[in-house]
């Protein structure tokens, strides 16, 4: 009998605890009305700007801030904002926020975007970077628009460079295509050692983890041959009739598309056609060995965005770069274009869940996260990355004095920007399908070992194909009928 | 002898204590019950009723609502009644003209003859060599039972970064004085991306099949395997006429969840390449797609499956139940 209790003793114990484990491990439960809690991707910014961003909000408000860096935060926000979760603030990209505003899971923000920030005269909107408030605003459950999510980053991609490197050679950084090339074949020809039985090559890539890299000059080039309005055209993915039903036309490489494999077939040129101008096995190399042939100076540019300075110093011994680098204007497609930046990351998301009990003290935090210490905080923290903000009256002169990598991204970003993001539906509710590379297959890495099938006029005709064949599906699955 | 014979005492327990057996028997079952009943009422019966509903569904603004709450696809009209309410399947059977999706379900269909027809019968072989103790069966354990104890992602990465340009095979080529071009750069790109996939599936499936296998024939009883060692059987005799019919029970299972392969094999490709290079399954894209809002696509994707598999998969049970009589032992 006593056997028997102490296994009903045990089990009940164990019952308990299964119950109690499935709670979560968050502390929503035992928040104060003082306190809010975010989660923040785990991704190339750190988590030391939140740290500081977080103290000085906190000395300033007394609201107390705890955040969390998750790389898992999107497999569970859907669950977290429709049923309750520990958060209050959600930061990442791929938040698919304009599914979760429809059914009324994220708070309206419009309050936000008029209020005023500290140190500034106008309103929360007017501190946005160009473009980001047109991109966060959506009918929501009771079926009027409003905004929904701040966005969370602005970036900067292309092609970072050993500063030293070029300045111990007199390199000088290319401003058109031409130039590149020809910088390319400098390179290769000045034959300087690598310390390791072979010579510095223009560039180290990783094909296996992150050949979506080349996107970031092979999209610039595509702006500057297309024009803004084309792309503004094609990225609302209606017809040449102005109808959702063939909107596959948008892909037509003889068109609609004619740029986009003109600006593919310069990289093609540059790269999958002529091995001498990166590492050898670069289209098969992870991103470890990328970084790591960059940063012992095997290669003079390594494609990269603005996280690059934060991961690359987390390579190197001690945790700092033995030489200063710098992202280049990416050289431009002809000469006579205008330089541009393709705004990567700018779909990040920061997004308050509706049912969070402290939407006003978060509402506060993203505000504080507009004033001119948090933003210049944020660059600082995070290595040369930059929120989504105007920083034309964030004075950085202290920081772009010693940093070369801050002050070439903050030149960058100080070009016409763009972004593809598309407020067409299709795009978010079949995700992975509607996009510039028509369902996320990318063909960077396989040109490069297969050069014959993966030609300019090839890849346009499968894009085209490929889009063509999965329309009406993607449509019915939308929903959208014209 | 001495024999007692003394009248039978009966206990009788009171009524209280039988009151308290019978609520303590009771609470036990209870407990031990409600954890799985939870389970299997939350993840498993919530889960497919869940599915089963989004095939009824539809987005309109912004949400999935059940297709007939939808105007753009319910026009009112009652001769359109049955096209609106299978919607999402009449989607599904539209795409099937799409090149994409007969890939999709060719490379599918491939792991079933990797599991049922490459893999399985290599388990046998190899679970008899076990059983059997031939020499090195020690070293085989090892191979065949690492696959099975490491997560998938950790596996997947050492299959890869084995076979990378600067993996150790690629070293001990390199230290052999081997040539080998860009042989290692090449394999998991283009048309031989494929073939690892394969490849790995075989390699850390036999792990799985062989454990089980060996559990089936461990049961066989030495007494039978000795008679046949008497009467001069050989190894090849043996294999075929008593350890395949005796296992015969082991072997069905997992000819089914090789079969069941085909639905089932998901992260592999992910990991290995993302699902590019042909290599993308049905599971692989049923999770891609449920990471979008457009839920009603995989869950009608998910239930045809189901359907279509799920008799196909008794019938072929029902009929390898009939190869060999079940016998105890």
């Amino acid at each position: 009998m006593k056997k028997n209790r102490m296994m009903l003793l045990a089990l009940g114990a164990l019952t308990s605890l299964a119950g109690l484990s499935a709670c979560g491990g968050g502390g929503n439960s035992a928040k104060t009305d003082n306190e809010i809690w975010i989660c923040v991707y785990d991704g190339g910014y750190g988590t030391t700007w939140l740290k500081d961003v977080s103290e000085s909000f906190t000395a300033k408000t007394g609201i107390a801030v705890h955040y969390d860096a998750d790389t898992s935060v999107l497999d569970r926000i859907e669950s977290a904002l429709k049923d309750g979760g520990d958060y209050d603030i959600y930061m990442s990209h791929g938040i698919n926020w304009q599914s979760y505003a429809a059914n009324g899971w994220l708070a309206d923000l419009d309050d936000l975007y008029t209020s005023t920030v500290d140190g500034f005269s106008g309103t929360f909107a007017d501190r946005l970077a160009n473009g980001a408030a047109a991109l966060s605003k959506i009918a929501g459950s009771d079926n009027v628009e409003h905004y929904y999510k701040v966005c969370y980053t602005q970036g900067a991609g292309g092609f970072v460079y050993n500063v030293d490197m070029f300045k111990k050679n007199n390199w000088t950084v290319p401003t058109t295509y031409d130039e590149l090339t020809t910088l390319c074949s400098t390179i290769n020809a000045a034959k300087i050692s690598d310390g390791d039985r072979g010579y510095v090559t223009p560039f180290a890539w990783s094909g296996k983890d992150r050949q979506y890299y080349w996107d970031y000059p092979v999209f610039e080039w595509w702006y500057q041959l297309a024009g803004k309005d084309k792309i503004d055209t094609v990225t609302k993915y209606m017809g040449p009739t102005g109808k959702y039903a063939d909107g596959y036309e948008m892909y037509n490489p003889t068109s609609y598309y004619k740029e986009f494999t003109q600006a593919y077939d310069m990289w093609y040129k540059l790269i999958a056609t002529n091995s001498a101008n990166s590492m050898a096995s670069s289209y098969s190399a992870t991103l470890a060995s990328a970084q790591a042939n960059f940063v012992n100076g095997k290669s003079a540019m390594i494609p990269y965005a603005q996280w690059a300075k934060y991961e690359l110093a987390a390579i190197a011994d001690g945790g700092t770069l033995p030489f200063n680098i710098a992202m280049m204007k990416t050289p431009k497609a002809t000469a006579s274009a205008g330089d541009c930046n393709y705004m990567v990351g700018f779909g990040d998301s920061m997004v308050i869940p509706a049912n969070s009990k402290q939407i006003e003290n978060s509402k506060k935090f993203l505000n504080y996260m507009a004033t001119e210490e948090a933003c210049k905080t944020f660059v600082k923290d995070s290595n040369g990355a930059f929120l989504a903000f105007d920083y034309n009256k964030v004075d950085l002169s202290s920081l772009e004095a010693t940093d070369t990598f801050v002050k070439s991204v903050h030149e960058k970003l100080s070009n016409t920007n763009f972004s593809l993001s598309s407020t067409n539906p299709i795009t978010y509710r079949t995700v992975n399908c509607v996009m510039p590379w028509v369902g996320n297959k990318y063909y960077y890495q396989q040109a490069c070992q297969n050069n014959a099938d993966n030609t300019a006029d090839k890849v346009g005709a499968a894009l085209y194909s490929t889009a063509k064949s999965n329309w009406p599906t993607w449509l019915r699955n939308s929903s959208l009928t014209d | 002898m001495t024999r007692t014979v003394a009248p039978e005492i009966k206990v009788t327990p009171s009524k209280k204590s039988k009151k308290v057996s019978h609520i303590s028997t009771n609470l036990f079952v209870i407990l031990m019950l409600i954890y799985p009943v939870a389970q299997f009422l939350i993840m498993w019966l919530g889960v497919n009723v869940n599915s089963i509903f989004l095939t009824f569904k539809s987005f309109y603004n912004g949400k999935l609502v059940w297709v007939f709450q939808n105007p753009s696809i319910w026009d009112g009209n009652s001769a359109h009644f049955w096209s609106t309410l299978f919607y999402n399947y009449a989607t599904l059977f539209e795409s099937f003209s799409s090149p994409d999706t007969q890939s999709l379900f060719n490379a599918s269909l491939v792991y079933f003859v990797i599991s049922c027809l490459i893999t399985l019968p290599i388990s046998m072989v190899f679970s008899y060599f076990v059983f059997k103790k031939i020499a090195g069966n020690a070293f085989f354990k090892v191979i065949f039972f690492l696959p099975c104890i490491l997560p998938l992602f950790i596996l997947t990465m050492v299959y890869s970064l084995s076979l990378s340009p600067n993996g150790f095979i690629a070293g001990f080529l390199n230290a052999m004085g081997v040539s080998y071009g860009s042989f290692f750069d090449d394999l998991f790109i283009g048309s031989r991306a494929q073939w690892m996939v394969w490849l790995f599936c075989i390699w850390a499936g036999i792990g799985y099949d062989v454990i089980l296998l060996t559990a089936g024939m461990s049961r066989i009883p030495r007494d039978i395997l000795e008679s046949c060692k008497m009467d001069g059987v050989s190894p090849m005799r043996e294999f075929f006429k008593i350890i395949i019919p005796l296992s015969w029970p082991t072997i069905t299972t997992l000819f089914i969840f090789g079969m069941m392969s085909v639905f089932t094999v998901t992260f592999q490709p992910f990991f290995l390449t993302a699902g590019q290079y042909d290599t993308m399954t049905i599971g692989l894209k049923i999770y891609q797609d449920s990471g979008g809002s457009a839920l009603q696509g995989p869950a009608t994707l998910g239930l045809f499956c189901s359907v279509v598999g799920a008799p196909i998969i008794v019938a072929t049970r029902w009929g390898l139940n009939k190869c060999y009589q079940n016998v105890g032992f």
